[in-house]
């Protein structure tokens, strides 16, 4: 009898197990999409963490060094940095299509709302996808999808203004 | 003589010990017309066991009972223990929850609690400083691009819709 509670209590603890494992990954939700091109030798991967758009405001940087031409664009440049936490890109050019597709298809339309779909009339498929924080009503995280010659995974974190970066939009497209 | 050996053989036919061929001789003897009285009450024993041994149903009867002897089953007890029950149901239920659990996940995304991003970052502010700008622009790009895109496609809806005011 004893050895059957044993069993019992040992394999119910065994399906749990992975249950409590799940609520805990819930955490990082940006990372699980990352993970399987990270590690893949084919991708590109540059990573700016939160300490480093700190240190933005604290140098010197100008125009010239980033090869702007206007200051009204560096500045809205830099005032969106002051919002961010985290920027993460992916590229490759191995199988883009691939892997726009199925990029497309691992992200939970649940967590991300679709903001934008575009198809260019150059073949770029390129699509937005937002996570908003429910507390801010602020952007937590942003992400650039393009398929085409070259994947590309852009994913901003912080807490975004999107008009800021609609309006910078506008003015880099005026200039 | 005949008394001492009808005593005998009847007394071993009551213990059930005879033989088939005592019980031949028992037989025989207690049909003999000169037995005496004391004999009588099992010669008529005898004679009643031999006419109900003689007596034999019709086939059709018979075989009628046993088809209804065989035709009932042992009324069946039913014992219910709740206790393993419960333990078979909590197994059920975790099981369950274990295999909704595992059908959302195979939809969902592999965890990625393992990367180190540190290792794929510039070494220097300046650089990521660039990579920020090059990312900013890309996204501003494909933002106007988005935004023309579906300027011209109003413009063509709009352009559609005069054929039809």
């Amino acid at each position: 009898m004893k050895k059957t509670k044993l069993i019992f209590w040992v394999f119910t603890l065994a399906l749990l197990a992975p249950l409590l494992g799940y609520s805990q990954s819930q955490a990082n939700v940006i990372d699980k999409y990352f993970q399987q091109y990270v590690d893949s030798e084919d991708f590109t991967v540059v990573y700016i963490s939160g300490k480093m758009f700190e240190m933005f405001g604290k140098l010197d940087i100008d125009k010239e060094s980033l090869s702007m031409e206007d200051d009204g664009d560096m500045e809205a440049i830099m005032d969106i940095a002051k919002e961010m936490k985290g920027l993460r890109i992916l590229t490759t050019d191995k199988n883009p299509e691939k892997y726009y597709k199925e990029a497309k298809a691992k992200i939970n339309t649940k967590e991300y709302e679709v903001l934008m779909t575009v198809r260019s009339s150059d073949g770029d498929n390129v699509e937005f996808l937002v996570q908003e924080n429910k507390e801010t009503k602020k952007i937590a995280e942003l992400l650039l999808l393009v398929g085409g010659d070259e994947f590309v995974l852009l994913s901003f974190v912080g807490n975004l203004d999107m008009e800021k970066i609609v309006r910078l939009a506008k003015e880099l497209d005026n200039n | 003589m005949e008394d001492k050996k009808l005593n005998q053989l009847l007394e071993r036919y009551f213990a059930g010990e005879s033989s088939l061929e005592e019980e031949n001789q028992l037989r025989t003897l207690l049909q003999s017309r000169d037995l005496p009285e004391k004999w009588l009450p099992y010669q008529a024993i005898f004679q009643g066991l031999e006419q109900e041994a003689a007596i034999t149903l019709p086939s059709d009867i018979e075989k009628e009972i046993l088809a209804q002897i065989e035709s009932e089953t042992a009324p069946r007890i039913r014992q219910i223990t709740w206790k393993p029950l419960l333990r078979y149901a909590a197994a059920v239920a975790v099981l369950l929850i274990a295999i909704t659990w595992w059908t959302n996940s195979l939809s969902e995304p592999e965890t990625t609690a393992g990367i180190d991003w540190s290792k794929y970052e510039p070494e220097t502010p300046e650089e990521a400083a660039k990579v920020y700008r090059d990312a900013i622009l890309k996204l501003s790009t494909a933002l106007n691009n988005g935004a023309n895109s579906a300027a011209k496609n109003v413009k063509r809806v709009e352009t559609v819709g005069q054929f039809f005011e």
